[in-house]
């Protein structure tokens, strides 16, 4: 049997787009991540997304599709002005938006905002902050315990000065954007890998897990989520290691 | 008994629908590459796709293999859609040997295109300058090139080849994400071309490394029927990766691309002598 030049190239170009259209038939054809937080597999709220589980590349457009909460809400509590291009804003774009900051406000304090503003559970495992809009609009719910209610007397920070800022006046990230190779934050993406390359020996590491490390390429918070370990915690111990080796 | 190749440009029939299937698959990924940035901007075209160019290599598949295999994650930047095209690439390379090299992949096209400048410049010495010995041993180089990616990826996690990946820097060189050793290999590339057909291809691609290999295996291969065959060196001449087809009645070179510019439907004069073909067909 002879194939043509023409029936070759007819052929390779159905193998090709043939090929992509089975497998988006088929949900294989995913050209980004997936940015839906993992959900609760037991207790009361058993099915809901887990807010713990946020990652700082989710934009507010991810969470608002997750949590159901409006992206006027977010941009509000965070004091970012509206603008069409806002539910593209990435939450780890806070970091960069209060820098100046005395304390952090970032990725966990999207997590502890939804959370409470959904009333879905949330353990705080290290002092999380929230800028005064924030918690003014989780006081304007009604639906706090005294103890939450305490913690945000205790975690609110002044937000006048970041407050109307665009979404283009800050530097968003992105996983096409190269990171900074001298930064040795922990984060929801490092991987065991990088924490070895810090100078943090697999020992110490191992001791902190209370476990082996199964493939140095996979991702702390991979490895606490399916090993039942919290990862904010380890994340912490871990930390302090890395800036013990400077 | 061989002749040496023949003195005399050979009639030349275009494979035309390799050049349009060519030059659509370069504008296709052309456009994808701006529209991913304009859609960063704010401004993408709508109803076209704004997938990354990292999510619509094949090769992503073939790095992230390692990683995938044991802890079930893609390499950073590699997303489903690299594996399917990879799938997709393997099974027709199965099939039809490396024509993802001949027929689709942009960086191939335009080192071709770059060596039609180098054939008007340096006519019939296009594509030989180099020694046979020395060429031959340079065509293993792609397999360290292969070997030193999947080893950096396994052990790292991350996408570290983009830094020195030509295909990314032609279709990324005025963005920010492209690293400068990328574009100079870029640069290297099309300069070469002008002198040798496809030298990416030859002598680092790690993607033509592994599609190489089927050509040991492939259903339907380049077969020359030596009853009919007039040893005139048509297809040797031809051949943009210098193999010499008149020396062999079936091509497993690991080399081809399926390209068919050796076939009788090209530069063959003699019909029915060199094609591609499977089973017991002449």
């Amino acid at each position: 049997m002879i194939i043509k030049s023409k029936s070759l190239g007819i052929i390779l170009v159905i193998f090709i787009f043939g090929g992509i259209l089975l497998s988006t038939w088929m949900n294989w054809w995913q050209t980004e991540s997936d940015k839906t937080p993992i959900r609760f597999s037991e207790g009361e709220f058993q099915g809901e997304f887990d807010p713990s589980d946020i990652r700082g590349s989710y934009t507010f457009g991810d969470i608002q599709n997750s949590f159901d909460i409006p992206i006027e809400v977010l941009a509000a509590a965070f004091g970012i002005a509206m603008d069409p291009d806002v539910s593209a804003y990435q939450v780890n774009g806070l970091e960069t938006l209060f820098a100046d900051s005395e304390y952090e406000i970032g990725t966990s304090s999207i997590r502890l905002f939804v959370a409470w503003y959904k009333g879905l559970p949330f353990e705080i495992t290290e002092e999380i902050y929230l800028p005064e809009s924030a918690v003014r609009l989780l006081f304007e719910l009604g639906s706090l315990n005294q103890d939450q209610i305490d913690y945000l007397e205790n975690h609110r920070i002044s937000s006048n000065n970041f407050t109307n800022l665009k979404p283009d006046q800050i530097q968003l990230e992105s996983d096409d954007q190269p990171d900074d190779g001298n930064e040795k934050i922990i984060k929801g993406k490092t991987t065991f890998r990088e924490v070895l390359d810090w100078g943090v020996s697999r020992e110490i590491i191992e001791n902190i897990l209370g476990g082996k490390i199964i493939n140095p390429l996979e991702k702390i918070k991979d490895y606490c989520i399916s090993h039942g370990l919290e990862f904010e915690t380890i994340k912490l111990k871990i930390q302090t290691e890395v800036d013990n080796n400077p | 008994m061989l002749r040496k190749p023949i003195k005399r440009f050979f009639r030349s029939r275009n494979l035309w629908v390799r050049k349009i299937v060519q030059i659509f698959f370069f504008a296709l990924i052309a456009i994808i590459a701006i529209n991913h940035n304009l859609v960063e901007s704010g401004v993408g075209i709508p109803f076209l796709s704004s997938a990354s160019l990292h999510s619509i290599c094949p090769f992503g598949g073939v790095v992230s293999l390692y990683q995938f295999s044991t802890i079930g994650t893609f390499t950073q930047k590699i997303h489903q859609s690299s594996f399917v095209l990879m799938i997709i690439v393997f099974l027709s390379a199965l099939i039809f040997g490396p024509a993802f090299c001949g027929w689709i992949c942009p960086l191939g096209t335009i080192q071709e295109w770059f060596g039609k400048i180098g054939k008007k410049i340096f006519k019939r010495r296009y594509n030989h300058f180099l020694s046979g010995k020395l060429d031959s041993i340079l065509r293993y180089l792609r397999y360290l090139v292969l070997t030193w990616v999947l080893y950096v990826t396994a052990y790292s996690g991350k996408l570290i080849f983009s830094e020195y990946d030509p295909y990314f820097a032609l279709f990324n060189f005025w963005t920010s994400e492209v690293a400068i050793s990328g574009v100079v290999i870029l640069f290297i590339t099309l300069a070469l071309s002008l002198v040798v057909e496809r030298p990416w291809c030859k002598y680092a691609c790690p993607f033509g490394a592994v599609l190489g290999l089927s050509n040991l295996i492939r259903i339907f291969k380049i077969r020359r029927v030596e009853s009919t065959c007039k040893l005139d060196g048509a297809c040797d001449i031809t051949c943009p990766m210098n193999i010499a087809v008149s020396e062999k009645t079936i091509v497993r070179d690991h080399q081809c691309i399926s390209c068919l510019e050796c076939t009788s439907e090209a530069k063959c004069p003699v019909a029915q002598t060199v094609t591609l073909s499977a089973g017991g067909s002449k």
